[in-house]
């Protein structure tokens, strides 16, 4: 068994530190040199303020605005978001949905690629790992009809158990269904993630330390997982942003108007966009993007306090 | 680096041309709506004689045109439209077979030899085939041996598609026939370019090759064209004809199109919307084109006429409206047309949300879109959309202070067009259906409830003892059906002031998964060739004794004649206008309203002049009832000079025929239908998304995967989230 004092007394390495110090003039350089990246960035740049910033200083002007009065009505639409009863719906389904999710497909996620990072096969099998990100939105549909409609897969099985018919489309089993979803969707590509955290951790590190006398458990928690938090936060991000996006699945399965479990804010948007109330939804818009930003800030916060201590 | 950028820049390139290639390279249709506004195709009335008999045209000369009908005591004659257009009826001196009384569906080959449907005196339905020297045989068939469609090819072969749908070839000497080739689906037409068989269904297309004897893949443009214009609208008037070198054309109710074979383009030439083609009344029956590049087109109501293109004719448009609708409308069509006579000077631009596979909420969306980028249409045909929504958002002109504009002209049931004028006007519903209770007299009393309607049913199918054809019988593909047909009678009580009225829900829908239980009873309610209405398949339902009572709503004058003849079949049986147990309703169709932010307010303005107009509302179409007064008495005095009835066969289920003779209405009918008419009050109309979540929540009850409780929760909750947001 390995004890903390061995541990002190591994090589800085070990600990999984940025080891490739750039020479001090190399640094120089860089901060001082000249500006032949621009040219590079200004593509991406201009789409991301054309496609991004843009419609979102609009979506602010809006906030502000009546739509069809054009008056200037100051936090009013804002006040009449946080006292609408279906946002405060939307809102609460859809953190609940990622409080459930996220960490679930992260646990879930990270076990499955520390299994399959032992397999040889693992190069084979990762690509086979993407296929239910190329399975397109229409077909999952399809499929979960199939499998969850009343008169579906599930339900037959379930009538010939003698358990009867359950309403999974319609009732709180809903939220099960889409959160069984998201993760059967995300789960290969964020394992995928893991892997690649994994396999570029350098073997030196596992190898001094079992030199060291670390056994499996010892080398996951002192070498692996510490060397995994860039990963991390980065699949934290991407998943978090993914849960956002579980929408399409349940718009096409439940419509417009879900079951109440499973009413999103993309559904609020999506119906508040049809019946024209773009002041609320650039109010609401304005909130989601402080609290998503507020969040992903706190994220990087956290991560950046981890790794300096 | 230069390189790694030339690359980048260079696949770029190819990228794009790749994607500028399959762009050309897919099928597409050209819109006419796209193309220069010089010269076009004008329409000309030819003649005025109807053909009710007429046949496919066939040119047997240069000259001529022709089509085969019975003419003079038991001699065979042809109807010829000259190359000029002059018409004429010639006696072909030809005498026909014994017992043959009446003849249909004629088709000539090249050669002059005539292949004609034909009925005898027992109603049975023969085929006779008359060379051009004057020899009349009749074809010996199998025993109730259809064909649904045949035609002569270029070379005079004879080929035909039999009730079996098989693809079969008559041999005209020997009168044997041969069959090709037998069909999956069941194809209703036949048509021959070249040396290829099209036979067509609403379906698609099937293609036989007679040089090869082979099946061959059509055109994908074609395809996709005839999903587009016939499977997806599901527009089943039309007919596909050669033309001059390799080109196929189609003429339906959206116009004519032209498609090479071979090719991947298909091009639209003559737009049915500003024409008789879109027309309601004159459904397209079959196809012609001349040598001249014009076409003739005959019609279900027997007219003919020529279209032909006209270079010098020029549109010169001063303003466009824009008119936004959901759904394809044939009365909206109508007032296209009529408007267009009128204002040629007003380019009209008819934008149709839910086409081309475009699903309600994107259509919807797509709307809104519109609207918010300041390109609103100029008048918006309401059905389906969220009028209330569209009002509270004061996207509708309050029409109050210019409703002058067509007051004065036509008399309207005010009633009807302006049913909710509280606190402004801003729709005008220009048709409207009325509901119909059917059955026995003693029954139809004040207090008769829905409930108790349901329950005679039951009883009186007991007393039959059953129906033979249960076995075939699905409820569940009825549900949808009933759902909707409850909504439209009694959506005004299950939904009161937006809130749902579970109690009211439930009793109905379990009064009506009562009914549906049992199969043959009551409210039928599927589509028909009598106009779509329900009601008419009710009222013969009834009128043949096969159920004792039933209550729908009728879309149109030919429905009510339907309904109003029961009385004369069944004497124990009457009909009622309106519920009893929910009067005075009537169902709002056709609402037209006029987008505040519309650039073109007068003409739209005038454009609801028009469709209020008797030109318009005397169309005789299936989305409702006139509300032009004048319009609804001539539609009533139709068959008057005629004295004109029609006969509807249906078959029972012991497989009798029954016969059920329509009359038109009298005076006391008459009187009974306006007086109703005027004194309607109460709309049954539901928001689009109320109505949606009614109809899917109802279906599920009837389907039985849920319980009326259940139903009724499932409506409460959508709807409580709805009016959360």
């Amino acid at each position: 068994m390995i004890s903390v004092e061995k541990t002190k007394k591994l090589s800085p390495a070990v600990w999984g530190c940025n080891t490739s110090v750039l020479p001090q003039e190399k640094r120089k350089k860089r901060k001082t040199g000249d500006k032949k990246y621009i040219p590079f960035l200004l593509p991406s740049l201009a789409g991301v303020c054309l496609f991004v910033a843009v419609p979102f200083a609009d979506s602010l002007r809006r906030s502000v605005f009546g739509t069809f009065s054009g008056r200037f009505c100051g936090a009013d639409n804002y006040k009449a978001v946080l006292d609408n009863a279906a946002f405060r719906l939307a809102v609460k389904n859809t953190a609940l949905f990622t409080a459930v999710c996220l960490p679930l497909l992260i646990v879930l996620s990270l076990m499955t690629a520390l299994i399959l990072s032992r397999l040889k096969a693992v190069r084979a099998i990762r690509s086979v790992l993407l296929f239910p990100l190329a399975v397109p939105t229409a077909a999952m549909v399809l499929i979960w009809r199939l499998l969850f409609d009343d008169h579906g897969m599930i339900n037959g099985m379930l009538d010939d158990a003698g358990i009867g018919t359950v309403h999974f489309l319609d009732s709180k089993a809903a939220f099960a269904v889409l959160a069984a979803s998201y993760i059967w969707k995300n789960l290969g590509y964020t394992v995928l993630l893991w892997l690649t955290g994994i396999m570029s951790i350098s073997e030196s590190l596992s190898e001094a330390a079992a030199v060291d006398g670390a056994g499996s458990f010892g080398t996951l928690i002192y070498i692996i997982l510490p060397n995994l938090r860039p990963a991390a936060y980065t699949i934290t991000i991407i998943s978090f942003l993914n849960s956002f996006k579980v929408f399409r699945e349940a718009y096409l399965v439940a419509g417009a108007y879900p079951h109440d479990s499973i009413y999103l804010l993309q559904h609020l948007f999506n119906n508040w966009f049809a019946n024209m109330e773009l002041d609320k939804i650039a109010a609401a818009t304005v909130m989601v993007f402080a609290v998503i930003s507020a969040a992903v800030s706190l994220l990087r916060r956290v991560w950046d306090k981890e790794a300096s201590t | 680096m230069l390189k790694k950028l030339s690359a980048v820049i260079a696949a770029a390139l190819l990228a794009a041309a790749c994607t500028g290639c399959s762009d050309t390279k897919g099928e597409k249709t050209k819109d006419l709506s796209a193309e220069a506004s010089k010269g076009r195709y004008v329409e000309e009335d030819i003649q005025t004689e109807e053909l009710w008999n007429a046949g496919e045209f066939a040119n047997s000369d240069d000259t001529c045109f022709a089509d085969v009908s019975f003419v003079g005591e038991g001699n065979m004659g042809r109807k010829h439209i000259l190359g000029d257009g002059a018409f004429t009826a010639e006696d072909m001196g030809i005498v026909l077979p014994d017992g043959i009384e009446q003849m249909y569906d004629g088709v000539i080959s090249p050669e002059g030899d005539i292949f004609t449907g034909c009925i005898d005196s027992d109603g049975n339905f023969k085929y006779l085939l008359v060379t051009k020297d004057g020899e009349c045989r009749l074809m010996e068939q199998e025993k109730d041996q259809l064909f649904f469609s045949y035609e002569f090819s270029a070379d005079g072969r004879l080929f035909l598609i039999s009730g079996d749908y098989e693809l079969m070839e008559l041999d005209t000497s020997t009168l044997e026939l041969k069959k090709l080739c037998t069909f999956d689906e069941s194809p209703d037409t036949l048509d021959i370019v070249g040396d290829l068989i099209f036979c067509t269904s609403v379906e698609g297309i099937s293609v036989y090759d007679i040089s090869t004897n082979t099946m061959k893949e059509p055109d994908s443009a074609l395809v996709s064209l005839w999903k587009q214009v016939i499977t997806d609208s599901d527009k089943a008037p039309y007919d596909i004809f050669a033309g001059s070198d390799n080109d196929l054309y189609l003429v339906c109710q959206y116009g004519i199109y032209r498609h090479t074979i071979g090719g991947n383009i298909t091009e639209q030439i003559v737009d049915g919307l500003y024409n008789s083609l879109g027309s309601a009344d004159d459904t397209v029956r079959f196809g012609r084109a001349d040598k001249d590049g014009s076409f003739y087109i005959s019609f279900m109501n027997g007219e003919i006429r020529h279209y032909r293109y006209d270079p010098d004719a020029v549109n010169e448009f001063i303003s466009t409206l824009d008119i936004y609708t959901l759904n394809s409308s044939q009365t909206l069509s109508a007032a296209v047309r009529a408007f267009t006579k009128v204002h040629p000077e007003i380019k009209i631009d008819l934008n149709i949300g839910m086409k081309d596979g475009m699903t309600y909420e994107d259509a919807v969306k797509e709307l809104t879109a519109q609207i918010m980028s300041g390109n609103a249409p100029d008048l918006i045909m309401l059905d389906g959309l969220d009028k209330e929504n569209l009002e509270e958002k004061g996207m509708l002109l309050d029409l109050s202070e210019i409703r002058t504009q067509w007051q004065p002209e036509d008399e309207l049931f005010t009633n009807i067009t302006e049913y909710n004028s509280d606190g402004g006007l801003y729709s005008v519903a220009c048709r409207y259906a009325i509901p119909v209770v059917m059955g026995k007299k003693e029954q139809l009393g004040n207090s008769y409830t829905y409930d108790e309607m349901v329950k005679q049913s039951l009883e009186s199918y007991s007393k039959k003892g059953g129906v033979a054809n249960e076995e075939e019988y699905e409820p569940e593909s009825f549900a949808n059906e009933y759902t909707e047909l409850l909504t439209q009678l009694y959506g005004n009580k299950m939904i009161k002031d937006g809130k749902p009225d579970e109690a009211a829900i439930k009793e109905y829908l379990e009064s009506t998964k009562e009914l549906i239980s049992k199969p043959c009873l009551g409210v039928y309610c599927f589509e028909n060739e009598y106009g779509a209405n329900a009601a008419v398949n009710d009222a013969t339902v009834i009128a043949t004794g096969m159920a004792d009572n039933a209550a729908d709503m009728c879309y149109s004058v030919n429905a009510l004649e339907h309904v109003t003849s029961v009385r004369d079949e069944r004497e124990e049986c009457d009909t009622i206008l309106g519920l009893p147990d929910n009067p005075n309703t009537f169902r709002p169709v056709c609402e037209l309203g006029i987008c505040a932010s519309g650039e073109n307010r007068d003409a739209a303005a005038e454009f609801i002049k028009t469709m209020l107009s008797d030109e318009v509302q005397y169309e005789d179409t299936s989305e409702g009832l006139p509300v032009n007064c004048e319009s609804l008495d001539k539609q009533l005095a139709k068959y008057d000079d005629t004295n004109m009835t029609s006969q509807v066969m249906m078959v029972d289920d012991k497989g009798m025929e029954l016969m059920f003779t329509v009359r038109s209405t009298d005076e006391e009918e008459r009187a009974m239908i306006k007086s109703y008419i005027s004194g309607a009050d109460t709309p049954v109309r539901l928001d689009a998304m109320t109505e949606s979540a009614v109809n899917e929540a109802g279906a599920c009850c009837l389907n039985g995967d849920i319980s009326p409780d259940e139903a009724a929760a499932r409506i409460r909750s959508k709807l409580e989230l709805k009016m959360k947001e």
